[in-house]
């Protein structure tokens, strides 16, 4: 067990936590931020995507004491649901269930953070290894495309 | 109600309105009416990504004519007095539709009544605008909010008028999914996010097999920072029963690990370092493709016949074909593992967690805690992802956790690899179909043997798409089913048989077409205009009646979902080199659907699949967003089940353990997809599974039509590794 100071949404936040407790129950149970998702526990289908630094990463495979830099989670993106990814999602009414779609929103965040234009080719790369059961791929698609093209 | 004071009920809130007051009148089982003018629509049938939440309080919010910037949505508790709540079959608008109509008409007609006597005028007079009764004649309104608990008081009509079609103001509109402000801000409380004061969480190292013996290391489990107690949870007979499907009467049962946080009970069931002994796990999908062999050789067991197909047959001149396909198991993989949340104290038990059969999780927690049904209650979370995996969830063996915890409630958590290892499995299925024509293409006799694990006896959901509900009008048909024996746990997977009957039944037109050198779309163009006229009712599978609607086939609805699809992807039997387009007509519970796909075997020789159109006719659509949402979705999902999905077997259990070697389609390889809907008017079916069975046999026509080789067993990637762009 050991305490860690965490930068999280803009605040700072003190934990005491094994080591290799992933950030994702770190967030989950210790700081009571359940935006961010389990889905597989093993990095493999983006749910728990938060951005450090601005980058997207799988928190669920991201042990507390690794953990450097500013961490945003869903909460975070905006106070009030006013960021454009939110406003282009609620728009195109892209959500089913939703379980996947904070993690989908936190990597759509880095991709826009990286590369403010992206084809769709570069869509269909930057979420190659991001799961939804649903099948809200094609609204996600959508609501990327329109958001580039300030629609 | 539920226990201990909390808030029964999680209140979605529509367009930033926010009633806190408990002080609302009821007007039916469904309507909570606030003194602020706050409407509380609770529809009834669980929300588990489908929309239904939105749909089935639009029906409510029309009749009752509602300020929709009023509406609050909140999901009910599992009780009686909502009727049915089951979430599947496809069944939600239509069971819906006119009792929920009713409620809304019931409640505003109580409002005018109310109106009425309080201005001393006939309430043939008032009428209402959104929100407000009025008396037009003396220049008088009344909000719903002030006259909400007079009203309450009144007793309600036994006959109401419903509105015109052409007064709609929700019903057919896009009107957005209630829940989407909260998801995108992370504010949704699903199931695996709901906390008590003082929970804690429990991980169940579950019985592989029901005669398996454990080792554990208690010790090393109890060492684990976090973990507070080991408790062994025996396997119930819980009377439980999958939608649609295979009784599983089981809780299955195992080791559990308490703990303070999910992480710590995860790393203490790791530390219990778990040794089965299971003297009879031997099971394999190398067995169970055996025992499929052996039922095709049989006879099977008839569900329906038609006609004389033995004598039909024999007539000269006819062309035929004899074609066996193939599909795997296949897992749920809903985004939310499994989760319920249990707290036992003072004399009641009560339940949280994400559901598709509200009233049947209360039932199992009552039956294996030996509790009085009275003092349990269940108030469902909104799911992630059901796909009807949600039937058995994790409430019954959180119950029995929860009781041995002296008042503390517990979550218990799925892990992914619980999911993919104990799912209750889509059955693995061969079919075997015999077409007969003429040399004209007209049908002479169908001939369909399916065998799978479905138990025919308990449940003839074998019959979706075939027997009495059959689309092609044969004049000889035998329709027959054989049971395989399997240990492995099955249920109902979106789509259900329609999916492998689907499969079976597409494909081998196709290759009837191809023999007859027709064009595969035509012959089915013919077939439908033969009939032009003809409208059918279908009973509803056996062993459903009263849980799914009879449904309705009719012709000229078909003839309009396959133009449809032909004009939106430009039909082309022969598109030319390493191109090809296949196709898929069926009517799934009454909706009657057009799938065609367009593929492309590119200069690497990998299939690229370009678009999906489906032409879906469901009648009277209540929400074209949700409905296309869910068509979408639906293509999604049954094209992912037949590209790379498989369950395989091995030692009596699924070898398959996450995400990482249980493969779903991504971003790349969802292709442009268009849906037409068509609004024919016709009373509304179902729109959540529909669209699932279509991309199986559209893929694999089009696959033939660009190489000329036929898949005949699913998933593609797996009988023909050759197409795969990852390989």
């Amino acid at each position: 067990m050991a305490k860690f100071t965490l930068a999280v949404n803009g605040g700072k936040h003190e934990v005491e936590a094994q080591e290799e407790m992933p950030l994702l129950w770190v967030l989950r149970d210790l700081l009571g931020l359940t935006g961010t998702k389990f889905g597989c526990g093993i990095g493999v289908c983006g749910a728990c995507t938060v951005n450090i630094d601005g980058q997207a990463m799988r928190a669920c495979v991201t042990p507390v004491s690794a953990v450097e830099g500013a961490v945003m989670t869903i909460e975070g993106l905006s106070p009030d649901g006013s960021h454009p990814l939110q406003k282009a999602w609620v728009e195109h009414d892209v959500p089913q269930c939703g379980y996947c779609q904070a993690g989908h929103l936190m990597h759509a965040a880095a991709l826009l953070n990286n590369n403010k234009q992206p084809s769709e080719a570069d869509i269909d790369d930057a979420f190659a290894t991001m799961v939804c059961r649903c099948g809200t791929h094609v609204r996600i698609k959508q609501a990327l495309l329109s958001l580039r093209d300030g629609k | 109600m539920a226990g201990g004071g909390l808030l029964v009920g999680v209140t979605f809130q529509a367009t930033g309105c926010a009633s806190t007051k408990e002080d609302y009148s009821e007007l039916t089982a469904w309507i909570r009416i606030a003194p602020d003018g706050v409407v509380t629509i609770a529809p009834p049938h669980m929300e588990i990504g489908q929309a239904v939440a939105t749909s089935q309080t639009q029906l409510v919010a029309e009749e009752l004519d509602a300020d929709w910037s009023k509406v609050s949505i909140r999901t009910p508790e599992a009780s009686p007095r909502y009727g049915y709540q089951f979430a599947g079959g496809s069944q939600t608008i239509t069971l819906s539709w006119k009792p929920l109509r009713q409620a809304g008409a019931t409640a505003r007609a109580m409002l005018i009544e109310a109106a009425a006597k309080q201005w001393n005028v006939p309430a043939a007079e008032c009428r209402t605008e959104p929100g407000l009764v009025v008396h037009p004649a003396s220049n008088r309104k009344l909000g719903y909010g002030a006259l909400a608990s007079d009203a309450a008081k009144l007793s309600p009509p036994d006959k109401v008028q419903l509105k015109a079609k052409e007064d709609w103001r929700f019903i057919g509109k896009p009107v957005p999914k209630h829940e989407t402000p909260a998801v995108v801000m992370g504010k949704q409380i699903y199931g695996m996010d709901f906390k008590l004061p003082g929970m804690v969480y429990a991980s169940i190292e579950h019985y592989p097999t029901l005669d398996a013996k454990a080792k554990y290391d208690k010790a090393a489990a109890l060492k684990v920072p976090g973990v507070l107690k080991i408790i062994e949870v025996p396997a119930q007979d819980s009377g439980g029963e999958n939608p649609g499907g295979a009784i599983n009467a089981v809780t299955r049962g195992g080791i559990a690990v308490v703990a303070r946080d999910t992480w710590s009970a995860f790393k203490g069931r790791e530390a219990l370092a778990v040794q089965w002994d299971e003297p009879n796990a031997n099971e394999s999908s190398d067995m169970l493709a055996d025992a499929l062999t052996k039922a095709m050789a049989g006879p099977g067991v008839e569900f329906h016949s038609i006609g004389d197909l033995a004598t039909a047959v024999k007539a000269p001149d006819l062309v035929a074909i004899d074609v066996q396909y193939d599909m795997p198991f296949l897992a749920h993989m809903m985004m939310e593992p499994a989760n319920a949340v249990v707290q036992v104290k003072d004399g009641r038990v009560d339940c949280w967690g994400p559901t598709q059969e509200p009233n049947q999780d209360l039932a199992m927690i009552a039956k294996v805690l030996g509790v009085a049904a009275e003092t349990v209650s269940f108030q469902a979370m909104p799911g992630g992802g059901g796909f009807g995996r949600r039937g058995i969830n994790a409430s019954a063996e959180a119950a029995l956790i929860a009781a041995q915890m002296d008042g503390v409630p517990v979550k218990v958590v799925w892990k992914r690899e619980d999911e993919t290892q104990l799912d209750h499995f889509r059955p693995v299925s061969r079919s075997r179909v015999r077409i007969t024509a003429d040399k004209n293409g007209n049908l002479i006799g169908w001939d369909h043997h399916h065998a799978s694990p479905w138990e025919e006896s308990k449940r003839t959901t074998d019959s979706t798409t075939l027997g009495t509900d059959f689309l092609y009008q044969a004049p000889a048909a035998s329709f027959r089913h054989t049971t395989i024996p399997t240990g492995i746990e099955i249920g109902a997977m979106r789509g259900v048989n329609s999916v492998y009957n689907v499969f079976a039944s597409e494909s081998a037109i196709d290759e009837l077409a191809e023999k007859l050198g027709k064009d595969p779309l035509e012959l089915r163009m013919k077939w439908f205009e033969t009939h032009r006229d003809l409208e059918k009712i279908s009973p509803p599978p056996h062993g459903t009646e009263g849980l799914i609607e009879p449904s309705t086939i009719n012709f000229q609805r078909m003839i309009g979902v396959l133009t449809a699809c032909r004009d939106k992807i430009g039909w082309s039997h022969k598109p030319g080199a390493g191109h090809g387009m296949g196709l898929a007509t069926y009517n799934h519970l009454g909706t009657h659907c057009a799938v065609a796909a367009e593929v492309q075997i590119d200069d690497k020789g990998k299939l690229r699949i370009k678009r999906l159109v489906a032409a879906v006719d469901m009648g009277t659509v209540v929400n074209p967003l949700g409905a296309q949402a869910q068509i979408q979705g639906g293509l999604v999902f049954g094209l992912s089940g037949v590209l790379r999905e498989r369950v395989t077997i091995v030692a009596g259990k699924a070898e398959q353990t996450s995400f990482s070697d249980y493969s779903v389609i991504t971003m790349p390889e969802v292709p442009k997809i268009d849906v037409i809907l068509i609004d024919s008017g016709a009373f509304p079916s179902g729109a959540g599974e529909v669209a699932v069975p279509g991309p199986g046999p559209a893929v694999a026509n089009a696959i033939f039509a660009a190489t000329g080789r036929r898949i005949r067993a699913m998933p593609i990637f797996f009988t023909r590794p050759e197409l795969d762009p990852n390989s």
